[in-house]
């Protein structure tokens, strides 16, 4: 007569639990920080991988996937040849950075890689004063046209110039004005896009970056 | 008397100048590059205040090797940048060349320009006419 008034003890004190453990989980999950609205960047709904590459610094030094990790980049496509575009987006991240700096003074500072689709004209020794003028912190890679093609593809950039001969020194090159925020787990967590504003983009860094940070 | 005349005369003519027969140009500058660059763009903003549609069909300078217009276009996120053959500056109205937009693309200075500096430039109008500027280079 006793066993099932037991079983029924023992089914209730398992469904307490159940509900408590539930309850604390929704509760944990409400708790979780709203993510901030977004004022200029994309946010990927999953974070995607990079897959490994091999490109190289305008020191001439190997870079790499490893290169891309523990810490933030903000990543774009262009090239020295490039008269308007490209000084312009540099200076715009190079006022993000000044705004970072000066508004969320406590947030990491990304690192920014000017990568340039134009291996031909643009070697290391020549990214390394393009770079330098607008930051010296800036880096500057390029490589074989192979793997910055390869490279662009898993950022979702693209390029594309005709050269009217090989040996040719003027022509434009079409390329993605778009900035890539790389994590520091080295995937691909949201895209910048054109035209910049550098108030935006300092805005949405940050809360991306807090964001991140609070749910670790 | 007379020198009412005159300075009515003085006024007219004042006037005349100020409604202008040509393209005036205002504000241009000259973005300064990183050392070495073998482009640098310019930016300007040309007002017609005549009553008829005028036209750029070429810009030169003594600065450098080759001066070209082009305007920038964002096409589904990529950066393109378009040579025009001409510039068109509506009746009464006002043509603006700014970051991201139109633009001169200036090729191979002829010599090392930096902020400060002040580059020559030519402005060729359908009319025939010859515009001489000198632009500030300097930074954004």
């Amino acid at each position: 007569m006793n066993k099932p008034i037991q079983r029924g003890r023992v089914l209730l004190i398992w469904l307490a639990i159940a509900l408590l453990l539930g309850g604390t989980l929704i509760t944990l999950k409400l708790r979780q920080p709203p993510m901030p609205a977004m004022q200029a960047a994309t946010l990927l709904p999953n974070p995607r991988a990079l897959a490994p590459f091999q490109l190289v610094d305008q020191q001439g030094a190997p870079f790499d996937l490893a290169r891309l990790k523990n810490h933030w980049s903000l990543i774009f496509f262009g090239y020295t040849h490039c008269p308007d575009v490209c000084p312009t987006t540099l200076t715009d991240l190079k006022t993000t950075l000044k705004l970072l700096h000066q508004q969320y003074p406590d947030v990491e500072f990304p690192q920014v890689i000017f990568v340039s689709v134009d291996p031909d004209r643009d070697t290391p020794e020549v990214l390394r004063r393009y770079v330098a003028y607008f930051n010296p912190e800036f880096l500057g890679v390029t490589g074989s046209t192979e793997a910055i093609v390869a490279f662009s593809r898993q950022l979702n950039a693209f390029f594309t110039y005709v050269k009217p001969d090989p040996d040719a020194t003027d022509y434009p090159v079409d390329h993605s004005a778009s900035v890539s925020l790389i994590d520091p787990r080295g995937r691909l967590h949201a895209i910048f896009s054109p035209p910049l504003d550098p108030r935006a983009v300092a805005h949405d860094y940050a809360a991306i970056v807090n964001y991140a940070e609070a749910l670790q | 008397m007379t020198k009412w005349l005159l300075l009515l005369t003085l006024g007219f003519n004042a006037a005349l100048a100020i409604a202008g027969d040509t393209l005036t140009l205002e504000q241009g500058w000259v973005r300064e590059g990183p050392p070495g660059s073998e482009v640098l763009a310019g930016f300007v903003t040309i007002h017609n205040p005549t009553d008829e549609t005028m036209v750029i069909q070429g810009v030169d300078s003594p600065d450098f090797e080759q001066v070209e217009m082009h305007r920038s276009l964002m096409d589904n996120g990529m950066a393109r940048m378009v040579k025009q053959s001409a510039l068109t500056v509506p009746a009464h109205g006002s043509l603006e060349l700014k970051p991201g937009g139109y633009h001169l693309m200036l090729i191979r200075p002829r010599r090392v320009l930096q902020a400060g500096d002040e580059v020559s430039l030519m402005f060729h109008t359908s009319e025939g006419t010859c515009l001489h500027y000198g632009f500030p280079v300097r930074k954004p």
